[in-house]
């Protein structure tokens, strides 16, 4: 890869990277896998960088090396990832957030590993219902389905933490 | 809307551990590696060729004009070399690299035993990747902690599905993930215990489930203890043929249960510790 080539990818990474590890977050529940699952998105944009910065659109493609990575570890045995001593800070957030944020989380558990990539291309990511189909490979009448459970939630905890529009 | 919601519920992420500097490195080295590896092979085909073309002209002549005395001709040998016992070396790169390639062969040995109607295929990683050679599993070293991982399609009777092996660390370094030995209490149902041929810890277990269309999602593991305790081998094989997000069509992975346990116990009975 060429300089000007790396600059610009350094780049594309660095403007994306907390949106790329909040959206993994969103799906794993788990930062340490987050980071894990970002580095692979990181990884394979720097060895496909060519195809994918001549691409139509280069976010699709990493957002869906992050939700493919993703499930696919979703798959492997070895997914129940048991973080040791020391952890890193787990972040900071108003403490009348943390019921909300465990309601999201519960919420997110309980969707299974596809459903829950749904919710977060559309409405973390603002992907189309035709773009997540297309993302996910399945059809744009599974997205709309599984889609509306997470909205009515969604709106629900809009309303009960008053930052609805 | 809903992103706003949805930052504000995640609150202040912890910093980052993605070292992007770092990934270009290990990107770059294992293009390098990548290109001396081709480099290799058209070297080796070179000599190849030029040794079949001098075995076909008859070989060496001794000095009187003779040809040389041949041997008689023996049992053939296997197409796949088989990986003895080894160490894990994970001390030195050359050390790492030495492992990677002795799993790869242990494991390729250990298919063609205990499953010869199956074989390695391609498959796919990311969308619109380059499609490599069928017949090899893709292995890979991760650092920090040192593990060993492969990744390949298997292909038996018709079934696709995929096929994962990993060799990981059991004990937890501060600050990194690992995964400690599974046992059946981590396991709701369909587990079991037991001991390799040389006595090696066993747990095998099925992970089942529901798709919403079409056959469900099935897999079957297995786990070894290897000597020393301080790594486990964990191998899998599911009907999910992953990467290009096609759909299951298979109702049971490609290996069986006891095609995969064998498997399992013949490459963990190689690592010597």
């Amino acid at each position: 890869m060429r300089r000007s080539e790396e600059d610009e990818f350094r780049s594309f990474v660095g403007v994306r990277m907390e949106r790329w590890r909040r959206a993994a977050y969103l799906l794993c529940h788990d930062w340490h896998l987050a980071d894990d699952l970002v580095a692979v998105v990181v990884g394979k944009l720097y060895r496909h960088w060519r195809r994918v910065s001549g691409a139509d659109n280069p976010d699709a493609y990493a957002q869906r090396v992050l939700t493919t990575a993703w499930l696919d570890e979703r798959r492997r045995p070895w997914r129940r990832e048991h973080p040791a001593g020391v952890l890193p800070d787990a972040g900071r957030s108003e403490p009348d957030r943390a019921g909300d944020r465990d309601k999201l989380i519960r919420l997110l558990a309980g969707l299974a590993p596809r459903q829950r990539a749904v919710v977060v291309l559309r409405f973390y990511l603002d992907h189309s219902v035709e773009e997540t189909a297309e993302l996910l490979g399945i059809s744009t009448g599974t997205v709309k389905s599984q889609s509306a459970r997470g909205l009515e939630t969604l709106r629900a905890l809009a309303y009960s933490s008053g930052s609805h529009e | 809307m809903n992103q706003q919601i949805l930052d504000d519920l995640i609150g202040a992420p912890p910093p980052s551990t993605v070292d992007v500097d770092a990934i270009i490195v290990r990107q770059r080295r294992r293009q390098r590696v990548q290109r001396l590896t081709a480099g290799g092979s058209a070297a080796a085909g070179v000599v190849l060729a030029v040794v079949l073309a001098f075995g076909m002209a008859g070989g060496p002549r001794r000095p009187d004009g003779t040809p040389p005395a041949t041997t008689p001709p023996g049992p053939s040998p296997s197409a796949t070399p088989v990986a003895t016992g080894f160490r894990l070396e994970t001390g030195t790169k050359a050390g790492r690299e030495r492992t990677l390639q002795r799993l790869r062969l242990a494991l390729e040995s250990a298919l063609a035993e205990h499953a010869p109607r199956a074989k390695w295929i391609y498959m796919p990683d990311v969308p619109g990747e380059k499609r490599t050679p069928d017949g090899r599993p893709t292995m890979w070293i991760s650092e920090n902690p040192v593990f060993f991982e492969g990744r390949s399609g298997i292909s038996a009777d018709r079934v696709k599905g995929g096929f994962y092996l990993r060799v990981r660390p059991t004990e937890c370094q501060i600050g990194l993930s690992c995964s400690q030995a599974v046992t059946c209490d981590d396991i709701s149902s369909g587990c079991s215990e037991g001991r390799t041929p040389g006595g090696l810890a066993v747990v095998r277990w099925t992970e089942t489930s529901d798709t919403g269309s079409g056959p469900p999602y099935k897999s079957y593991n297995v786990q070894v203890v290897l000597r020393g305790g301080a790594y486990t081998a964990t191998l899998e094989s599911v009907n999910v043929f992953g990467g290009d997000s096609s759909p299951i069509r298979a109702s049971a992975p490609p290996l069986t249960r006891t095609e995969l346990e064998r498997m399992a116990a013949d490459v963990a009975e190689r690592i010597t510790g």
